[in-house]
């Protein structure tokens, strides 16, 4: 299989879960956009509930949310918020997030994001990230935008397919081998919608879903593939 | 980094490490109380000014969090209108490019910024300039996000005697006026070397003095 086989695909069939901000479905880029779920997290005493919601709290979701969609069309999108003005439980909140979406049969998390590599972190993100790679769902990864060597979480996870920005066509990604962050995409000014109106934006935030876009093709192509076998093939129909 | 060869940590010392976190984590809050400035004062200051002159900035400032976390405080700029706002400006973390940058740990990459601009935009107009370029990176120290670091490129309203209102297109502007470039990539990896630099600087001295020693 190469990558022109699979370019035309549209995700449909393919569950995509957004791990962000939320997303606005009223902006009107998303126009006809319907939530698989629109997802926030309430403390409630010593823990932690999922309640619906709707909307972004800060824009950066439905950016990612608008450049999957723009890419594929047909697939389900979910929004699990859980980047807010809550710092003290983001762990504990990506983690409730990430279990919840592998529950509800996502193929595909989208984390544009990456928390800082401290020990500390490992189990909790390792607890997830496991569970996700033992369901066969299927995590992609931003990184420091700095330096693809600065270990974060959870992009330095074997079983994460980990993205970088580039300056490159957005129709293409590449793969950098002998690196914990192995795909690159484009990420450079790239226009977005953003709380109602439209941004020029550069980060790995943006590039990332856009690998996850084509593993959704991917995946239409070959259903229930295995995370390690996906991570493969994208490395093999990476431009060179 | 781990050090380049298999070693122990020092049974005297290593018990420590988390006794010395926590004062640590006490000196930091009682200085954002007593004089934020204090802990980027020096070399972190005059590091993050280099690097702002060297990506072609036309200036920048340094905020950290206050008010248990729900709003930045400006406590340091370089440019001509630092007195206006440093040390009295309160951001709510839940607004603009520094709050979003600050509450997601992503770091921020924006151009044509005054098209869009929500927040602030009377504070622009109150300094006499148009946001075009800017850059936000979130600064960790103590294991935690404290703040931003953020640089900018502006345009002078001086500069557009005739522009009526905050524009939302380049159509908008003088046919012969050029903004200026936007930041590139090398620009965002310069500025979040130096946020890193600049909290692993503000830990020293915080560490200096719980250890009641010079830094």
């Amino acid at each position: 299989m190469t990558r022109a086989d699979i370019q035309n695909l549209t995700g449909k069939g393919i569950r995509i879960a957004v791990l962000d901000s939320g997303i606005d479905t009223t902006h009107p880029a998303l126009d006809g956009l319907k939530l698989a779920d629109d997802i926030a997290f309430e403390r409630d005493g010593p823990f932690l509930k999922a309640v619906d919601t709707s909307g972004d709290v800060i824009g950066h979701g439905t950016a990612i949310a608008w450049i999957i969609r723009n890419m594929v069309p047909d697939a389900e999108i979910g929004s699990f918020r859980v980047l807010d003005a809550d710092l003290r439980g983001r762990t504990t909140i990506i983690w409730e997030a990430a279990r919840l979406a592998v529950q509800r049969g996502y193929h595909i998390l989208n984390c544009s994001f990456g928390s800082p590599g401290e020990a500390r972190f490992v189990m909790p993100y390792k607890e997830w990230t496991d569970e996700a790679y033992l369901r066969r769902a299927h995590i992609v990864a931003a990184c420091s935008n700095e330096d693809a060597n600065q270990r974060e979480w959870p992009g330095w996870f074997p079983t994460v397919l980990t993205v970088n920005l580039a300056d490159m066509p957005p129709e293409i990604w590449s793969h950098r081998p002998d690196s914990m962050v192995e795909f690159l995409a484009h990420g450079l000014n790239v226009k977005v919608p953003w709380q109602g109106g439209w941004k020029v934006v550069t980060g790995s935030s943006f590039a990332a879903p856009r690998v996850t876009a084509w593993l959704a093709r991917l995946l239409e192509a070959r259903p229930g593939m295995s995370v390690e076998t996906a991570k493969e093939m994208m490395r093999g129909m990476a431009q060179a | 980094m781990p050090a380049p060869f298999s070693s122990f940590g020092d049974p005297e010392l290593s018990p420590l490490a988390d006794q010395l976190a926590a004062r640590r984590e006490q000196f930091a809050a009682h200085c954002l109380k007593e004089k934020a400035s204090a802990l980027i004062d020096g070399l972190p200051a005059r590091l993050t000014d280099t690097v702002l002159k060297s990506i072609g900035a036309n200036e920048g400032s340094l905020w950290l969090a206050v008010d248990d976390g729900q709003a930045l405080l400006p406590i340091w700029n370089n440019g001509p209108d630092a007195a206006r706002f440093v040390g009295s400006f309160r951001l709510p973390v839940t607004q603009g490019i520094s709050g979003f940058v600050f509450t997601s740990g992503i770091a921020a990459c924006e151009a044509e910024v005054c098209f869009n601009q929500r927040q602030h935009r009377e504070l622009d107009h109150q300094l006499g300039v148009l946001t075009w370029a800017m850059l936000a990176v979130p600064l960790f120290f103590g294991g935690a996000a404290r703040g931003v670091i953020t640089a900018v490129r502006l345009i002078r309203l001086s500069d557009l005697p005739d522009l009526k209102r905050v524009p939302e297109s380049r159509d908008e502007f003088p046919g012969d006026f050029i903004p200026p470039a936007a930041f590139g990539l090398a620009d965002l990896s310069a500025m979040e070397t130096t946020a890193g630099a600049v909290g692993r600087l503000i830990e020293h001295r915080l560490t200096a003095w719980v250890l009641g020693i010079e830094e």
